[in-house]
């Protein structure tokens, strides 16, 4: 996971604004969940299989794991949300759409929702709430009393044969899945979060209210090309934000104060100068490594940047970077910054092996046109910071290392960050919203933008590397339910 | 509340509390066995069905096309019950390079959709992620 920066002032100073204002005490109640079991005798929950404890998780049969995994999941969300109405969800594992290659994992949502109750407080008057929302600032229980408010449902059939047979779900409490595995807890903690209330019930395809009435994220989903709230602009409006890919914001004080809490700051930069950067002189942006030390404002690396330009010649790693460096190439990068292309092996192989060379940063030159883009893939013991920039970015700056040494090229780069905006926010620090154009209905909207850094639980990709937090400094999901009433 | 309030110390004090509250960590979960259990799977299984052809059955209390209901009077509660695709799906694939991926969509539709899809909509951005390019 990406290194984290925990602004420790900024919160001791809210922690002490919130003393003085007494509210603290408020923040350690809690909601109480109830799980209503609905698998029948034998089955889910209730399966006897005998199962070895995984990961904290002490059951030693199928159904005592889920039920452990569903609770700590629970739990987490029991602990961080407040309500006097408990909150009553049920689950069961049932058999879901599955074949070989690709499956349901999950099915999760609210089962009502709910406008202008009688009791307690409405904050915005002829807007939906979803059930246990509207339950918590009603005071009083909607619709029929005990009634559940979320539904859940998991593939029971999971890792059977015709159903992604080689997945299992992992039912360890400690994020730790191993490759084949499928964090059930990361898994619920995502869909129960919808449950609650992270959604809208307005129609981002057709820009459509529910029943004609604007949801709760409607007063929060801000259509920058229009100017507005979803709640205030068209139909049309709502449908072209929803497509916009960057124009569809959060425009709420909470999440927007949280943001920089959360979300890394600056974009990935590589400077080039030198005697000999000519032309190639200046800043590109460049995409930055799911592996290895992150480019940092405070520490940038520098070298002179030194192409690798031979294969390797085992058979299998043909492309450069994609096996130990020959001679020349070892020499060339060695306390340097190498110069790699895109293309045959996976780019953490590269970044490893010039790493073995000596490098002390990769640039990866793109092999095929287009925007800047980050770099996939894992490797732990990678050390060094590795960026990516694109095709035409990569001639330019190629153009001035033809004339070189064979451990100098006189053109200097520098591996570093540039500027504030936020990853997953706008200039004006507004959280994006997952807005792709074409409309990918579900995950558009009613998800953070996938543009964010770190890794949020509410994007729309479940992404390996969560770590079970909800609020900051780790995510940005509690504050958005703060936002909405929670 | 005047605005420097509303701006800058209620996101504060929001945040401040967050920190707290979660670093509680109470027990707060009770697991029950309701007796209408067999009645709930039913309605659900029913809303899950219709659903995937189109049809809208409550996923409560089963019905058909559930309305919306208000209470008389201005200022009556307006509820709605919801069916099954409004749920939201997790769903996974084996991609191209044989790795597991997975994505959250709206409905059964849109999940049957991003079952069938040649790869999931990637957005490729210049941060680091793990949907990113590995090769």
């Amino acid at each position: 996971m990406s290194s984290k920066r925990f602004p420790l002032k900024a919160l001791v100073a809210a922690a002490a604004v919130a003393a003085n204002l007494g509210v603290v005490g408020q923040a350690q109640a809690a909601v109480t969940i109830i799980i209503n079991n609905i698998n029948a005798a034998g089955i889910g929950f209730n399966d006897p299989t005998p199962a070895a404890p995984v990961g904290g998780n002490t059951g030693t049969t199928l159904g005592q794991q889920r039920l452990i995994a569903f609770t700590h999941a629970a739990n987490i969300w029991g602990a961080a949300l407040t309500s006097n109405i408990p909150v009553i969800i049920n689950a069961q594992f049932t058999a879901l759409t599955c074949s070989a290659a690709s499956g349901v994992l999950g099915s999760a949502g609210a089962t009502q929702i709910f406008a202008n109750w009688v009791t307690g407080t409405v904050p915005k008057p002829s807007t939906w709430y979803s059930y246990a929302l509207a339950n918590k600032m009603a005071q009083v229980y909607q619709g029929t009393l005990g009634a559940p408010q979320i539904n859940s449902n998991f593939n029971v059939n999971l890792g059977t044969p015709g159903c992604l047979e080689t997945s299992r779900w992992y039912y360890g409490l400690d994020s730790n899945e191993p490759t084949n595995g499928i964090d059930f807890v990361a898994v619920l903690q995502h869909e129960m979060a919808h449950g609650l209330g992270f959604q809208t019930f307005t129609s981002g395809s057709t820009g459509a209210f529910n029943g004609g009435l604007p949801s709760i994220w409607d007063h929060f989903l801000f259509s920058v090309a229009a100017g507005g709230f979803w709640k205030d602009v068209t139909a049309a409006d709502r449908v072209a934000s929803a497509i916009s890919v960057s124009g569809l914001v959060w425009n709420g004080p909470i999440v927007t104060a949280a943001a920089p809490l959360v979300l890394l700051q600056g974009a990935a930069n590589v400077a080039i100068g030198g005697v000999q950067a000519g032309a190639a002189a200046g800043n590109y942006a460049a995409g930055e490594a799911s592996f290895g030390p992150l480019a940092s404002f405070a520490s940038p690396v520098v070298g002179d940047l030194m192409p690798v330009v031979s294969n390797t010649t085992a058979a299998s790693l043909t492309g450069p970077g994609c096996g130990p460096l020959t001679t020349l190439d070892a020499l060339a990068v060695n306390g340097n910054i190498a110069l790699i292309d895109r293309g045959v092996c996976n780019l953490a192989v590269k970044v490893k092996n010039a790493q073995n060379a000596g490098a002390r940063g990769v640039i990866i030159a793109d092999n095929v046109p287009g925007g800047v883009a980050g770099l996939g893939g894992s490797d732990p013991t990678v050390t060094i910071p590795a960026l990516r920039i694109t095709l035409a970015d990569a001639t330019t700056i190629r153009a001035q290392l033809f004339k070189r040494s064979r451990t100098k090229s006189g053109v200097v780069a520098s591996i570093s960050r540039i500027g504030t905006q936020l990853a997953g926010a706008d200039g004006l620090g507004r959280v994006r919203m997952f807005a792709p154009n074409p409309f990918q209905s579900g995950s558009s909207v009613s998800h953070f933008d996938s543009s964010a850094t770190p890794n949020l639980l509410m994007e729309p990709a479940i992404n390996g590397n969560l770590t079970q937090a909800v609020a900051p400094p780790l995510d940005l999901t509690l504050p958005l339910f703060t936002e909405i009433g929670w | 509340m005047n605005s420097i309030f509303t701006r800058k110390i209620v996101p504060m004090v929001a945040l401040a509390s967050m920190a707290a509250g979660t670093a509680a960590h109470a027990q707060t979960v009770e697991v029950r066995v309701p007796e209408n259990a067999a009645e709930l799977r039913a309605n659900i299984e029913a809303s899950m069905r219709a659903a995937e052809s189109g049809q809208s059955v409550g996923m409560l209390t089963g019905r058909v096309n559930p309305p919306q209901e208000q209470r008389r009077g201005r200022t009556g509660v307006i509820s709605q019950e919801l069916d099954a695709s409004t749920l939201m799906y997790s769903v996974a694939r084996i991609g191209a390079d044989g790795k597991l991926e997975k994505v959250c969509v709206s409905g059964s539709e849109q999940a049957q959709k991003a079952m069938s899809a040649p790869a999931f909509a990637k957005r490729l951005t210049p941060v680091a992620k793990e949907h990113s390019d590995v090769k």
